[in-house]
């Protein structure tokens, strides 16, 4: 009773200084395992929690604390954040809910309020969260403004347009708010957007800088587009990516060419499409890139988290970025350079002999979507997708969730018409029980699986890395799952009810470590029935 | 982008593109528009090509049916308006595998909705065979009604026959009596990584040694549970299993191919094809 009444004290006393987080908290997310600042956890991009009161030995009593049900009907897809005992959570069109993360009541609720007529041509409305920084929540919309809204009470402080929505420009991804800047990416590159990546300022709401995914005649990179195709030439920023405070650089995926299936209206490599960018973030100015599947023509964006450690390489010290990339290869590149470091495949697939010494693909013949269909591994939806791996510096291993299917990939006519579908094609997936998924743990090192966790179907939901040597994931038949973060076997699962299509993270409060995800419409979030069972967070 | 999900069923079904004989088709089409949406040629061409891409998957090439029901009827039970049908495919029908379309406009869906009309205007499909005379098949071969329902009578847990008719054709409805490992059927259950079998086979060796073998009810990574060929349900923890197999290709279903004369198929057939529920 004593340990319930000094939570509840602490929490009182807690709320009314909530949300106070400058840049030097986001920078030190680490130092602070009871939050959960950014979309994935901390600027590099790990979703790892340092909490280790929840172990591979107590786990398996990891019960229920709270549910959340969503007020909007729609499968949610967002990484909740945690500020000083208080998640901020984004619901299906984008609504934001501020609850208290001990209890799941709600504190405050902003109703967003989109068009009528609304444009998200290749997703719904969905969101899949928000970035925090100082006592400011900001959220991105699905008709692409973005809003800022009071941490405190979500009073809106300005909403600005980011792109026009009746051609197709939209938002679903989490900002990425640090220094004064707010980072923010676009969706749209099936409608035959030009893509790009915005830095907004974090207190005023103005565009501090815009970098163009696809470049215009004369820029560099322009000589990888035939004509006028890099007019519609896609190009989404569409997953949130990560950012090295010491560098000062973003980096960030690049999603695919527009029109997806029929490549020959736009000859060439299609830069900055299926590309990794590093930008210097203070100017937007692109420092370098790394293109995964040059003139691509099967959808795999690189819309992947690209996950920010050090190590070192053949001896070297280095510090690297790594990316389980949509096209089947995992890739280690030096963060500082870009340079080509590794590439491995993770699926089976069928449409590359290998990598080059630079990391460039050795296409086989007849890979081309057709119209009578060419089948290929993996399907548009990848090898993995927009959810996230994680990265435990205790185990040193990258998991991953990858998709095992192939599809049959076909090529049409097609002709750009603003806010409409550009595509050029489709593909039939090889589904049902032919396909399946798993979790695996990369030795990033070499890409080799040091374990592989296998499951049931393609999944459509990221995983988390915990200090208690733990690993979280969930599955499209709603399972919630731990596994030993060492050697992959199963320890505890629960049955949320609901597909799992988000990512999890953790939290604590007094002396109680969370773990929570979303499933369907609800936030669901877990403890240990007896938190002494564990040492303190 | 498309992975970012559930639209997605646009991305899988966007897939047959207008390969197969689309014109010919566009010409059977009445010229006369009842239909809220009027749709001139050229429209219609546009248009159908959109309900190739979007609904042929299932509803099949000129609505002609497969795994979901036939758009060649006068009247489409859920959807007795225009402004039914246009809801119904942007909203899907919940508890179905029908999902809706969030990748089309209003303006493509009620262009969809004018076509499927147009659809329901053409002549019925032509069923060879003596449904009475089939009725009476279906009554006195007795296996039937061991393991369908059909009008409330029989056993419910093979798929229920009441509307049969009404959503499945023919041709499907031949293949499941002679071929019926070929044509799984799928679950109305909500499915992202395509069409999940329904009735599939599956044989376990329990943890203490003891064979089962059943139909698939539901199943994930931990969870399996199996309806026993004696009819009981069996829910299992996959991990304390010993043996799993798969037996795709097999169907709880009797092959009917060599039970009945030609003749009396085409009867069977018949019978289940007027079979249309409710009015």
């Amino acid at each position: 009773m004593r340990r319930l009444f000094l939570t509840a004290t602490l929490a009182a006393v807690a709320l009314p200084l909530l949300a106070q987080v400058p840049d030097a908290r986001l920078r030190d997310a680490r130092r602070e395992p009871a939050n959960w600042l950014t979309y994935s956890g901390d600027f590099g991009a790990q979703r790892y929690s340092p909490l280790s009161q929840i172990t591979p030995a107590n786990v398996g009593s990891l019960r229920p604390a709270w549910v959340y049900q969503a007020t909007e009907a729609g499968a949610m897809q967002a990484s909740p954040l945690v500020v000083d005992g208080v998640m901020y959570l984004t619901e299906f069109r984008g609504h934001v809910v501020a609850l208290d993360a001990r209890s799941g009541r709600v504190l405050w609720r902003y109703q967003q309020t989109l068009p009528a007529k609304l444009l998200t041509l290749g997703f719904g409305p969905t969101n899949r969260g928000i970035a925090v920084l100082d006592s400011t929540v900001f959220v991105g919309t699905a008709d692409a403004r973005l809003v800022a809204l009071d941490a405190r009470s979500g009073a809106v402080r300005w909403t600005v347009p980011v792109a026009d929505n009746a051609l197709g420009y939209a938002i679903t991804a989490a900002p990425l708010a640090f220094g004064d800047l707010v980072i923010v990416g676009i969706s749209g590159a099936e409608a035959g957007i030009r893509g790009f990546l915005d830095a907004y300022d974090a207190r005023t709401g103005e565009r501090r800088w815009r970098f163009y995914t696809i470049p215009a005649p004369g820029e560099p990179g322009s000589e990888s587009w035939g004509g006028d195709a890099w007019k519609t030439g896609g190009g989404s920023t569409w997953v949130t990516g990560s950012y090295d405070p010491a560098l000062n650089l973003v980096y960030w995926g690049v999603g695919n060419p527009g029109p997806d299936w029929n490549g020959d209206l736009r000859p060439g490599d299609n830069l900055y499409t299926c590309a990794l960018v590093a930008l210097d973030a203070t100017t937007g100015q692109l420092r370098w890139h790394f293109q995964f599947t040059p003139h691509d023509t099967h959808d795999w964006d690189a819309s992947q988290i690209p996950v920010l450690f050090d190590g070192k390489f053949k001896g070297q010290p280095r510090k690297f970025v790594a990316m389980a990339n949509r096209n089947g290869f995992y890739y280690l590149l030096d963060r500082v350079t870009g340079e080509f470091l590794l590439g491995e495949p993770y699926i089976r697939q069928d449409w590359a002999e290998g990598l080059d010494a630079k990391g460039r693909p050795i296409f086989r013949p007849n890979i081309e979507p057709t119209e009578g269909g060419t089948p290929l591994t993996p399907n548009l939806h990848g090898a993995t997708n927009w959810y996230s791996p994680a990265f435990s510096p205790r185990t040193g291993l990258l998991y991953v969730a990858s998709r095992q299917m192939g599809s049959r990939y076909f090529k049409a006519p097609v002709s750009y018409t603003p806010g409409r579908f550009f595509m050029g094609g489709g593909e039939t997936e090889f589904g049902g029980d032919t396909a399946q998924g798993a979790v695996q743990a990369l030795d990033p090192m070499t890409g080799k699986a040091r374990w592989r966790f296998p499951l049931f179907s393609p999944p459509w939901a990221g995983l988390l890395a915990t200090g208690g040597g733990l690993v979280f994931g969930g599955t499209n038949e709603g399972v919630f799952f731990s596994l030993d973060a060492a050697s992959g076997r199963p320890l505890w699962h629960f049955q949320t009810g609901a597909m799992i299509q988000a990512n999890p993270v953790s939290y604590a409060i007094a002396d109680r470590q969370y773990v929570a995800v979303a499933a369907g419409g609800t936030l669901q979030v877990f403890s240990l029935v007896e938190p002494k069972a564990g040492p303190k967070p | 982008m498309a992975g970012s999900f559930l639209p997605m069923r646009l991305v899988h079904l966007a897939p047959l593109l207008w390969l197969a004989s689309v014109a010919p088709l566009a010409a059977q089409v009445p010229s006369d528009t009842g239909s809220a949406t009027a749709l001139s040629t050229a429209d219609l061409a546009a248009t159908e090509r959109l309900f190739v891409s979007q609904c042929a998957r299932c509803h099949g090439m000129g609505g002609t049916g497969g795994i979901a029901p036939a758009f060649r009827q006068p009247k489409l039970r859920r959807a007795p308006t225009d402004d039914a049908l246009v809801q119904i495919i942007l909203n899907g029908i919940p508890g179905t595998a029908m999902a809706g379309f969030w990748n089309l406009s209003e303006e493509e869906a009620q262009e969809i909705t004018a076509y499927v009309r147009s659809l329901g205007r053409l002549p019925p499909e032509v069923v060879p065979g003596d449904p009475a005379c089939g009725r009476e098949l279906y009554q006195k071969t007795g296996t039937c009604a061991t393991c369908h329902i059909l009008a409330g009578e029989g056993a419910g847990w093979a798929p229920d026959l009441t509307d049969v008719g009404r959503r499945l054709n023919a041709a499907f409805l031949r293949q499941a009596l002679v071929e019926p490992g070929a044509n799984q059927p799928v679950l109305p259950l909500p499915s992202v990584h395509g069409p999940y079998p329904a009735y599939l086979v599956i044989e376990v060796t329990t943890g203490a040694g003891k064979t089962l073998r059943g139909t698939r009810v539901s199943e994930d990574d931990f969870t399996l549970v199996l309806r026993a060929d004696d009819g009981r349900l069996h829910s299992l923890d996959k991990f304390s299993l010993k043996g799993f197999r798969k037996l795709p290709g097999q169907s709880p279903m009797p092959n009917f191919a060599s039970a009945f004369s030609s003749e009396q198929l085409d009867d069977l057939i018949a019978y289940l094809a007027s079979l249309k529920g409710e009015p």
